[in-house]
């Protein structure tokens, strides 16, 4: 009744009551819950940020040291272990400046490592850096300190003295080009005087002992000559003052021409020399001729030098690009012995030889290093790979232009000096010589300007060529079996019919020559071995035009208002004495300006005093200049 | 006012009055929590002086001694269920010292939303202690019988002085406690 009305509102407050504590409890659980939600949110993000800011501070390449106020280590990253080489638990705990030294030693201070240039001590001895300290305040309760980042400038040190070290090399270089280029004219002087002395002395008459003397003395000077052009190009090369001098060039004769003069030494050996042209629609290029030849020259040399047995083989091709630009690929290949491997990477230096180079005592060295500066300097590179046993091959490309215009054409055929073929049709010519080869190179630089040609093998010959076919020149090699020359222009001259055909001698620059006997024959001419194209034409030329024309007279291609100097006779004696006096005294400079002073009027000779200067033929000069003890 | 005041009350009211005191009281006080209180909740301080005035006109107490009688009560209570808060503790003046700084930081701990009264203290010398309360609920009985629990749990025989500086609404009184040895 009315205790259990009481009970039972009791029990019913009891029960609210336990109700609204429940409620409050899962009230209480779901923001638990969300609270837990955003701590963990909240340690996540600081996790992130933790390991975003580790990996910042793994990756730096720098050595990072975190210091206490005092500059203990309290903490390193990776780069700093790697740097030093000690562990983590050497390094914390280390003072900073115990690591670092200076040459003038003592510790250093943190609060004096700002930046600074010293030595760090690592496992391994001690390493350049560059040291950088900032004070930091983390602001959060915990002690301050400093942060200090060591840079390894191990690689700066080394590339700073590498470049100092290439400064005085290269200055070091020059001065020797400079010194080189002073020094091979003062050696040039005496050399001059040996070369030609001995070429003098090998004209005179001579013990068999003493011509083997003179030989050897001769010969020695001509290595020496060599060497020093090769010492002053290369020295030119290394100033870069090597300068192109561009003409229009046929470059299948050249190489055939080239290709020929190395047919002695060749013919020696037994070895085949092939030249590959590759380019029949390209016959002429506009490039230097000169240097052109010359890493031919020098390739074929080292490939004949070199190989023993089987064949040389010459190539060149032209690849057209635009614009009239073309690369010339030339390739020189032989079936020698090989270079060895380790050797192929060293070739191009001056100065370096293959051991079979050296053991032929041959060479300067120079030979490569100069082509492929050559190369380089046309704009193209030289490489060479070769077999042991197999053989060789060197090959390049370079830079030419193509010359297109067909007047042009035909002046590359013709070296420059333009040439009316009609003229010359019906001109005859006789080519005596008992050299194939050498007939050849004649019949093929004659015969496209026109002339009829024959060609015989000795004197004898050449005396019944000449009653019968009538030549108006004859091209006369001297030394020949059977007959040879001396006797067969005497026969020729003697004769009414034949004494006006114009004899030209054509003979070797060998010192054994008989100038005298030369002229004493009777021969109109002569014509030095090995001649230039330019050379034979106006040695030709001067007497075509009595030939041909007799109405036009004699006068030199160029149009020139003072009168042609042809002969001797009409250059002053005065300066035949004073030519002749420089020729004996080796003055060549002297000599060199005394020939440009009758460069004007006189072209032909001066050219042929020029060429003779060059190849220091003393004794011809003296010949030609009418020495009168010759 | 949290739930505890008032389901500590009802139970002191059971034990002391009666079950069927407690009951009268509840249903003449007409409460809108309809009298069913749990610790962890929050009611009305309205609520608590209804009960207190009706359990004053049943039991023929003042309101006054009611309130006093109720805090040395509960003080009993707590130092059982919250021993732990009074280990550190060796005399009333120094629990006195720290409730404000030990106690109450406990107490919102679990009751975060909890409204209590503040204490400023200082202690005159060994045997006096000056104590603050502010308190906008104005129960200053109820702290002084707190007080008077306190001093019995630890045994201390202390005479409570009281001042009011509020201008007689009750809501600042400074207690002067002397300690009698």
């Amino acid at each position: 009744m009315a205790s259990e009305d009481f009970l039972r509102r009791r029990l019913e407050r009891e029960r609210k009551a336990r109700k609204e504590a429940e409620r409050l409890l899962e009230e209480r659980s779901r923001e638990l819950y969300y609270i837990n939600q955003a701590l963990e949110h909240s340690r996540d993000d600081t996790i992130r940020a933790k390991v975003y800011l580790d990996n910042i501070i793994a990756s730096m390449n720098d050595a990072l040291f975190v210091l206490t106020e005092e500059g203990t280590i309290k903490s390193v990253n990776r780069s700093a272990t790697q740097l030093t080489g000690f562990g983590v638990g050497t390094l914390e705990g280390t003072r900073m400046g115990h690591l670092l030294y200076r040459s003038e030693g003592g510790e250093i201070n943190v609060q004096d490592m700002e930046s600074l240039d010293v030595d760090i001590e690592t496992r391994h001895g001690n390493v350049p850096v560059l040291v950088s300290t900032a004070p930091f305040y983390p602001g959060s309760g915990e002690e301050g300190g400093y942060v200090c980042v060591v840079k390894d400038m191990r690689e700066r040190v080394a590339a700073k003295r590498l470049e100092t070290e290439r400064d005085v090399a290269k200055s070091e270089n020059q001065a020797k080009s400079v010194f080189l280029a002073n020094m091979s004219h003062e050696i040039r002087t005496p050399l001059n005087a040996i070369i030609g002395f001995s070429q003098l002395l090998q004209a005179s008459p001579l013990s068999d002992q003493e011509r083997e003397y003179v030989d050897t003395i001769s010969q020695s000077g001509e290595a020496l000559l060599t060497l020093i052009n090769d010492i002053l190009e290369m020295s030119k090369i290394e100033a870069g003052r090597l300068e192109l001098s561009l003409s229009v060039v046929d470059l299948r004769g050249m190489l055939d021409k080239l290709c020929r003069s190395f047919e002695p030494q060749t013919q020696r050996k037994n070895l085949q020399l092939h030249l590959q042209y590759d380019s029949p629609s390209v016959p002429c290029v506009q490039t230097d001729e000169g240097k052109l030849r010359q890493v031919f020259a020098n390739l074929i040399n080292n490939a004949v030098k070199f190989t023993e047995r089987g064949e040389v083989v010459v190539s060149a091709r032209i690849e057209q690009g635009a614009r009239g630009r073309a690369t010339l690929h030339g390739e020189v290949r032989d079936t020698g012995s090989g270079i060895g491997e380790h050797e192929l990477s060293t070739l191009f230096e001056p100065f370096v030889q293959t051991e079979s180079g050296r053991e032929s005592q041959r060479g300067t060295g120079l030979g490569l290093a100069i082509s492929r500066n050559i190369v380089q300097l046309m704009g193209g590179d030289i490489a060479v790979s070769s077999t042991i046993g197999k053989g060789t091959s060197f090959y390049f490309h370079l830079n030419v232009e193509i010359a297109a215009e067909s007047g042009v054409e035909r002046n590359c055929r013709s070296d420059s000096t333009v040439v009316d073929t009609s003229e010359y049709n019906g001109v005859r010519i006789l080519i005596v010589d008992d050299n194939g080869a050498n007939r050849l190179l004649l019949w093929d630089l004659l015969e496209p300007l026109g002339f009829q040609l024959h060609e015989v093998a000795n004197g004898e010959d050449a005396v019944l060529v000449c009653d019968s076919w009538h030549p108006h020149i004859i091209l006369m090699d001297m030394a020949m079996p059977v007959m040879d020359g001396y006797e067969a222009t005497r026969r020729i001259k003697s004769k009414p019919d034949s004494r006006d055909t114009v004899v030209i001698a054509v003979t070797a620059s060998a010192f054994q020559e008989d100038y005298q006997q030369i002229l004493e024959s009777g021969v109109d001419d002569f014509l030095a071995k090995p001649f230039t194209r330019e050379q034979l034409f106006e040695t030709l030329r001067g007497h075509l035009d009595e030939t041909t024309h007799a109405a036009r007279g004699k006068r030199s291609v160029e149009p020139l208002d003072a009168p042609a100097l042809t002969s001797l006779d009409e250059v002053p004696d005065r300066l035949l004495d004073e030519m002749r006096d420089a020729v004996k005294g080796g003055h060549i400079e002297r000599l060199t300006s005394l020939v440009d002073s009758i460069r004007g009027a006189a072209p032909a000779f001066a050219s042929t005093l020029d060429q003779l200067a060059k190849e220091f033929d003393y004794a011809k000069m003296l010949a030609i200049l009418g020495d009168p003890d010759e | 006012m949290k739930g505890i005041v008032f389901t500590e009350l009802l139970d002191m009211v059971d034990e002391l009055f009666g079950e069927e005191v407690t009951e009268k009281i509840i249903s003449d006080s007409e409460l809108s929590s309809g009298g069913a209180y749990t610790a962890v909740s929050t009611y009305e301080h309205a609520e608590l002086v209804r009960l207190v005035a009706s359990l004053s006109r049943e039991s023929g107490l003042s309101p006054e001694e009611l309130y006093k009688a109720y805090g040395k009560h509960l003080f009993g209570v707590f130092s059982r269920d919250y021993g732990f808060l009074l280990t550190d503790m060796s005399e009333t003046f120094s629990f006195l010292s720290n409730i404000e700084d030990y106690i109450h930081v406990e107490v919102r701990k679990l009751y975060p939303d909890a409204e209590l009264p503040t204490f400023s203290h200082s202690l005159i010398d060994e045997t006096h202690l000056e104590l603050e309360y502010r308190s906008r609920r104005a129960m200053g009985d109820f702290a002084e019988g707190l007080m008077m629990g306190c001093a019995e749990y630890f045994g201390d025989n202390i005479v409570i002085l009281r001042r009011d500086l509020s201008n007689g609404d009750g809501t600042c009184i400074q207690f002067t406690l002397e300690k009698v040895l």
